[in-house]
């Protein structure tokens, strides 16, 4: 056996121990830990990127249609109201000339 | 005593702390093996075991039950390993100042750190995985990612060096 062969059998039977393996075993579990958060965070991030991305880009793409839409509902809603609005104040200002006539008939 | 594949499958599906069960069962042999490639560095064997933890943990899923744990954790040790080395390669090629450099603690069985010291790093983990834990020529490929007659020549190699 040369001494090579001897210092190989040596080192084969030496054994070595984890300074605190109770602190290491923690210390490592908390590594773990964080960086499954630190994953889950980052993935996070990516969902709401995503998400706030598309739906700018949807917008974008659509804001004209969205506007046009907007405006014309408003319109829709206005015009029949104000026709009426006016159509009411013109019947209501009829009923107040006929009242004030037939009042000046009785008093005279 | 649960098996490794028992604690593997319980820390899929329950969490990671039934990884502590793992570490502990484990933590000597990744220290030692860091040990011997470090050629006694405690500081570089402790974070080479605790890279290889991490990096368990986070390819658990694709570990095979039908294979060896220990076998499996090795390998990830093995490419921690690599990659201190290419870090450290790194950091080497910045550092060309003048300030004293660091001292890392050395331990262990010094004559056997001293017989391996004309081996580079590569070889010197192909020395210790086939002499010292006896891992077979294509264990070892399979580690590296090299063909067994890379892994071999490269032993015949390095035990050319030792004598």
């Amino acid at each position: 056996m040369n001494e090579m062969e001897v210092l190989v059998k040596k080192e084969k039977e030496a054994s070595y121990n984890q300074r605190n393996k109770d602190l290491f075993t923690f210390y490592t579990l908390t590594l773990i830990k964080q960086e499954e958060l630190k994953r889950r965070h980052r993935r996070n991030l990516v969902f709401v990127g995503l998400v706030s991305m598309t739906s700018a880009l949807i917008l974008l793409g659509e804001v004209e249609v969205i506007t046009d839409s907007f405006l014309g509902l408003i319109l829709n809603l206005s015009i029949p109201l104000l026709y009426n609005l006016f159509y009411s104040y013109l019947v209501c200002l009829l009923f107040a000339g006929f009242v004030v006539l037939y009042k000046r008939k009785s008093l005279f | 005593m649960e098996t490794d594949e028992e604690l593997v499958r319980r820390t899929l599906s329950e969490g990671s702390h039934h990884f502590g069960v793992l570490i502990q069962r484990y933590a000597d042999y990744l220290f030692g093996l860091g040990m011997r490639l470090t050629s006694g560095n405690k500081e570089l064997a402790e974070d080479m075991s605790q890279q290889a933890f991490m990096k368990s943990y986070t390819y658990l899923k694709s570990f095979d039950p039908q294979k060896s744990f220990k076998h499996w954790l090795t390998g990830i040790a093995v490419n921690s390993f690599k990659d201190l080395i290419a870090k450290e390669n790194q950091y080497s090629s910045l550092e060309d100042t003048n300030e004293p450099s660091y001292t890392p603690h050395l331990e262990g069985n010094k004559d056997f750190f001293t017989l391996i010291k004309p081996l580079t790093k590569e070889e010197r983990l192909m020395f210790a995985l086939r002499f010292i834990y006896d891992y077979k020529i294509d264990e070892i490929g399979d580690f590296l990612d090299m063909k067994s007659g890379t892994v071999k020549s490269k032993i015949s190699r390095a035990l050319e060096k030792l004598k």
